[in-house]
């Protein structure tokens, strides 16, 4: 016993740095245990308030190039409405929504802290529980997707970027409807690589990347990004390079997708992944 | 002995805020984060006890963990560079005596000296934190140019601070 503690005594530094360490990687390695929720969630209320601030001294300056984008996006949808059959032709029938109205809501945010430099990038919002927001639902901004939502407190929530290694969605090529994995390689922010596309598939440089729509989070179409190459890789796939159609250098206002059905569709997909 | 603790608890509170809110903000490049808050452990006094030099690395570590969202990362390496410093100080200084009670500054011991040592432990942190982030040794240069272009920022950053704040 006496040897014992005295072995441990003369290597304490040694034990103490294992320990800190371990401690550091089981951290690193377990995503979501309730009591990570709750001391992140205290300090993001504190952070979140100091960098709006900064965010509004900021976003005085960028009011003429966001008055352009909403122009921009208000023409957009002035577009599509004239586009829509019902605009201009009155025999469809009314088919009465049982649901709600619409499966998708949206909630319009500011972004008030990105980064793009990092693996694992996050991005802050000013709308949290309070605005409706909940965890895993997902984010656009009007060039395309943004993120998804990771954990929220009262008003502010931490989203998930695009541009974070960890984070995968569902996508297909609009032309030919091949869907694969769409995630960030870490390199440049303004690829992101869609993988798992057979290799018997058509593809087209400048052919366009949208959402499948498979997964409870985003709905399907919306735009992702514009082929830029795509070369073979092991197996039968291909490894296509995806140009980012929205750009992550200034996102300043964002849209949170509520999906009132997503509950149900995962619902039913875990209960047959059990009968499995 | 009270004074300095608040002293240095003063500027833990300091660096911690001013990395989250600013350095953490400056994207001059896709490539360049630099970590300046890392200056606290380069300046703790030369007699700091191993277990309160890697306790407060594993602190300061997780404070930054804390508000940017990524647990672990950067307490770990933190807790790599504090193990690592009196290593490296033995190995630049060899048996050099310092005095008790003071503390690696540049005006006290030379700016050769202070760049030496603090590239050093900045680079062992910052190649624990990128690697890490990383997870993998595929794009292993893209990382190394991250590793060695944020860590010249860092040693910038942190030798302007000295040169402000350590005038004779």
């Amino acid at each position: 016993m006496n040897s014992l503690l005295r072995f441990l005594l003369r290597y304490h530094i040694i034990f103490l740095f294992i320990i800190l360490e371990g401690i550091s990687l089981v951290l690193i390695s377990t995503d979501s245990i309730y009591q990570r929720y709750r001391v992140v969630s205290a300090a993001r209320g504190f952070s979140g308030s100091i960098h709006s601030y900064f965010t509004g001294l900021g976003n005085y300056f960028l009011l003429r190039e966001q008055n352009d984008i909403l122009i921009k996006e208000n023409l957009d949808l002035r577009r599509k409405i004239a586009s829509l059959p019902c605009a201009n032709k009155v025999d469809v029938p009314y088919i009465p929504d049982t649901i709600g109205h619409g499966q998708y809501t949206y909630i319009g945010a500011l972004v008030v802290n990105n980064s793009i430099n990092k693996q694992h990038n996050y991005i802050t919002l000013k709308a949290g529980l309070d605005d409706g927001v909940r965890p895993e639902m997902g984010v656009i901004s009007n060039e395309g997707i943004v993120g998804v939502v990771k954990s929220c407190s009262p008003h502010y929530s931490t989203v998930i970027s695009l541009l974070n290694t960890d984070l995968k969605i569902s996508a297909k090529l609009s032309r030919t409807g091949y869907f694969g994995s769409f995630a960030w390689d870490g390199i440049n922010p303004d690829v992101i690589i869609l993988s798992e596309i057979p290799q018997h598939a058509d593809i087209a440089v400048g052919d366009s990347v949208v959402t499948s729509g498979y997964s409870s989070i985003f709905p399907e179409g919306i735009l992702l990004g514009f082929v830029r190459d795509f070369r073979k890789s092991g197996g039968n796939f291909y490894r296509i390079r995806v140009e980012l159609s929205a750009d992550f250098h200034k996102i300043n206002y964002v849209y949170i997708i509520n999906n009132k059905l997503a509950g149900e569709q995962q619902q039913l997909e875990s209960t047959n992944m059990k009968n499995d | 002995m009270i004074k300095e603790f608040i002293k240095y608890l003063g500027l833990f509170l300091l660096l911690v805020l001013l990395q989250e809110f600013i350095f953490n903000n400056i994207q001059l490049s896709d490539f360049l984060n630099p970590y300046v808050y890392v200056l606290f452990i380069l300046i703790l006094p030369f007699q700091t006890p191993r277990w309160i030099l890697l306790a407060s690395g594993f602190m300061l570590g997780l404070s930054i963990d804390i508000f940017s969202d990524t647990l672990g990362f950067h307490a770990f390496s933190t807790t790599l560079m504090a193990f690592a410093r009196p290593y490296v100080l033995n190995l630049i200084s060899g048996r050099e005596e310092f005095d008790k009670g003071n503390i690696p500054s540049m005006a006290g011991y030379g700016s050769a000296w202070f760049i030496k040592y603090a590239a050093a432990l900045i680079l062992i942190h910052h190649f624990s934190l990128f690697y890490l982030e990383a997870f993998s040794f595929h794009g292993f240069f893209f990382t190394f140019i991250r590793v060695v272009l944020s860590s010249a920022f860092t040693l910038v950053f942190i030798v302007l601070a000295q040169m402000l704040f350590y005038k004779r």
